[in-house]
C-alpha cells in the first residue's frame, strides 16, 4: 500500500486543523485519531489522484498552516470565479474535504461523539 | 441475464471489475466502503465538478450499495421510451410478465409505519400538511429485525445480514448454482472481433492480462463502463451516438433542523418517496433518506468550527432528497489519455424542475417545525444511464431492439446504459426486467437458428 511521508502526513494535519478545529464536544483533527487513516484512505485514490493530492500535501506539509487556511477559503469561493477555474477549485474542494472528513468522521470515537451510533447484527467477521 | 441463459443449458462466463464479497466480508467503515465498492475511491466528477457521480464497483453492482427500491415503471415513462426509440414494446403491456417474474426473484416489502423512524414520520406530516401524496417504498428485503436495533444505514457498504435482496444472495446465487462461472477483480479494456468469436482483454488487479474468448457477449458494465469499454475498442469511429444521451437523475439532499432529536439514520432509513401526479408532471420526486457521516460532511455548507458545529446538530436533522427527471442529455467520451469525461450539467429546464422540488420540501419542513433548513449545492448522480442508447434507427442509436449493438451482432448490451432518456423512476426493477426480455429474446433467436439448420 503507498504511504505518506512525514511531510505529507503534516500537510494532512494542517489541512485537518482547518477543517475540523475543534469544538467543546468534538476533538480537534489533530487531537483524534484520524491521522491513523491517512495510509488507508490514500491507497483507495487512483495513481493520477494520489499524485495530485500527494503533491499538494507535500507542500502544505512544508509551508505554514497558514497557507492551508489560505486554500480552503480559496477553494470555498469556487462558485464566484469564472467557469475556467471554478470546476478546478471545486475538484480541490471535494479532493480535499473528502479526505481529511473521511479519516476524521470515519473515527469510532468522532461518531460517537456525535451520537451517530449504528448497529446491524450481521454474521461473524472474516 | 446471466441465471436466465444458464437455466436454458447455455456456457456463461462473468467477468467483473470489482470484488466479490459477502456478508462476512463487507467494509463496516466508511473509508473501506466508498474505496472498495466504487471506481474513483468513492465518487467520480462531471467535467465542472458540478456533479458527483456514484458508480459502485463489486459484485452485485448498485444492489450492494444502494437501497433495493423496486418500482416499475409507469406508462408515461414507456411512452417516453416508445417516443425517443420507436420500438414499439416499450409499454406497460409487454413488460408486465417481465415485471411479474423479476418480482418472484425478489423478496419485495413495503417497510410496516410501526418500523419507521422519526424522519418518515416527519416525511409523511409534511406532506399531509401540504395535501401532497406519499407512499411507503417498496424494497427488496426481508427480515430486517429493525426492532433488534438493526440499522439500514449500515448496509450501504453491503447488507452483513444478507436481509437486503442483492444480487449475490437472489439471481447471481441461483445462476452460480445453475453453472455460471464467475471471475471477479477483473477490468476488461479491449473488445475485438476475431472470425466468429469475441475476444475480451484486460487485466486483473495484480496486473496479469488476460483475454477470454467466446462468441458471444454481452456488456452490462453501467453507462460509463460500457460507453468506455466500447470507445476505447474503437466503435466510436463506427457509431457516432455512441456516448450520448446521458442522464443521472440528479439528486440534491437538504436538511431541517428540528429541536426535538430526529435520529434519520435509525432504523429502516429510507421508506417514503412522493406519489403526487403534480409532482411527477413538473419532474421531480421526492424521498426520505440520510447519510453516514462522511457523506453527511461533503453536504455540509460550511467549513471549519461552523461545519462541525453543523455536524453537532446531526441527531437533530431531517432529511429529504429531491431527485429530478433530467431532460439534458449529457456526453460521455475519452480524453486523448483514455480517460472518462463526462460532459453533462443541468439544463435550464433541469433547473426549474430542481427548484419546483425545493419549493415543496421547503414547505414540508416550514409545515412541521423546522427551525432551519439547508439545501445542498452539489447535485449527486446516482442512477447513470444511457451513452449507448437503445433504438431502432441506428443513425440515432447504438443498440436495436433486440438489444445487439448496431452492426454488431455478438455483441448484446443490457443495463442501464441503454435507457434513451431519463424515465424519473428508480430503475433497478426495469434494467433487470429488460434484461429478461433481452435473454427471452436471444434465446428464442438461437432456438429459431438451431431449428433452420436441422
Amino acid at each position: 500500500m503507498p504511504a505518506l511521508n512525514k511531510w505529507q502526513l503534516r500537510g494532512v494535519t494542517k489541512l485537518g486543523n482547518v477543517l475540523c478545529p475543534g469544538t467543546a464536544k468534538l476533538p480537534s483533527f489533530s487531537s483524534s485519531k484520524a491521522l491513523a487513516n491517512a495510509d488507508r484512505c490514500y491507497g483507495y485514490l487512483t495513481a493520477e489522484d494520489q499524485a495530485g493530492l500527494g503533491t499538494l500535501l507535500y507542500w502544505l506539509g512544508i509551508f505554514p498552516g497558514g497557507v492551508a487556511r489560505l486554500l480552503i477559503k480559496l477553494v470555498d469561493t469556487a462558485n464566484r470565479w469564472p467557469k475556467f477555474i471554478a470546476p478546478l477549485l471545486r475538484l480541490l474542494q471535494i479532493g480535499l474535504k473528502g479526505f481529511i472528513y473521511s479519516l476524521y468522521y470515519s473515527d469510532a470515537e468522532i461518531r460517537k461523539a456525535l451520537g451517530y451510533v449504528t448497529s446491524v447484527q450481521g454474521v461473524a467477521r472474516q | 441475464m446471466a441465471k436466465e441463459l444458464v437455466s436454458h443449458g447455455w456456457r456463461c462466463l462473468m467477468l467483473e471489475a470489482g470484488e466479490w464479497l459477502d456478508r462476512t466480508s463487507y467494509p463496516t467503515d466508511e473509508i473501506d466502503g466508498n474505496g472498495r465498492l466504487y471506481w474513483g475511491g468513492g465518487i467520480e466528477l462531471n467535467h465542472d465538478a458540478s456533479i458527483g457521480l456514484l458508480r459502485p464497483k463489486v459484485v452485485g453492482g448498485g444492489s450492494i450499495v444502494n437501497q433495493a427500491l423496486m418500482d416499475r415503471f409507469d406508462s408515461e415513462a414507456f411512452h417516453s421510451w416508445h417516443q425517443a426509440t420507436g420500438i414499439d414494446d416499450f409499454s406497460l403491456e409487454t413488460f408486465l410478465p417481465f415485471y411479474e417474474r423479476v418480482e418472484k426473484e425478489l423478496h419485495l416489502e413495503e417497510t410496516p409505519a410501526s418500523a419507521w423512524n422519526r424522519n418518515a414520520h416527519i416525511f409523511q406530516a409534511g406532506f399531509a400538511a401540504n395535501d401532497f401524496k406519499c407512499k411507503p417504498l417498496r424494497r427488496a428485503q426481508k427480515d430486517c429485525a429493525w426492532d433488534q436495533g438493526n440499522d439500514c444505514i449500515e448496509c450501504l457498504n453491503g447488507c452483513r445480514r444478507d436481509s437486503k435482496q442483492s444480487m449475490p444472495v437472489t439471481v447471481l446465487k441461483r445462476a452460480l448454482g445453475l453453472g455460471l462461472k464467475l471471475i471477479p477483480t477483473f477490468e476488461a479494456d479491449l473488445i475485438e472481433e476475431k472470425h466468429d468469436e469475441v475476444w475480451v482483454s484486460g487485466n486483473f488487479t495484480d496486473g496479469r492480462r488476460e483475454t477470454f474468448r467466446s462468441r458471444h457477449i454481452v456488456l452490462a458494465a453501467g453507462a460509463m463502463g460500457n460507453t468506455r469499454l466500447l470507445l476505447q475498442s474503437g466503435y466510436g469511429d463506427k457509431i457516432p451516438e455512441l456516448g450520448k444521451g446521458f442522464y443521472s437523475h440528479p439528486q440534491l439532499m437538504t436538511f431541517g433542523r428540528y429541536e426535538e432529536v430526529v435520529d434519520s439514520f435509525r432504523g429502516p432509513f429510507q421508506t417514503l418517496k412522493s406519489d403526487d401526479p403534480n409532482f411527477r408532471k413538473a419532474g421531480f420526486k421526492l424521498e426520505n433518506v440520510f447519510a453516514p457521516p462522511v457523506g453527511l460532511a461533503m453536504l455540509c455548507p460550511y467549513t471549519g468550527g461552523r461545519h462541525q458545529a453543523w455536524m453537532e446538530s446531526l441527531r437533530n436533522l431531517a432529511c429529504i432528497e429531491v431527485a429530478i427527471r433530467d431532460v439534458s442529455p449529457g456526453k460521455i467520451r475519452l480524453t486523448k489519455s483514455g480517460k472518462l469525461f463526462i460532459e453533462k450539467s443541468l439544463g435550464q429546464q433541469d433547473h426549474i424542475r430542481m427548484r419546483a422540488g425545493v419549493v415543496a420540501i421547503r414547505k414540508i419542513y416550514e409545515k412541521t417545525g423546522a427551525k432551519e433548513v439547508w439545501i445542498g449545492d452539489t447535485a449527486i448522480g446516482l442512477h447513470l444511464m444511457g451513452g449507448c442508447a437503445i433504438g431502432a434507427n441506428p443513425k440515432t442509436s447504438v443498440v436495436g431492439p433486440d438489444f445487439k449493438l448496431h452492426g454488431f451482432p455478438r455483441i448484446r448490451v443490457s443495463d442501464s446504459s441503454i435507457f434513451p432518456n431519463a424515465p424519473g423512476i428508480n430503475p433497478s426493477l426495469t434494467i433487470m426486467a429488460m434484461s429478461l426480455r433481452a435473454a427471452g429474446l436471444w434465446v428464442k433467436e438461437e432456438e429459431g437458428r438451431i431449428a433452420g439448420t436441422q
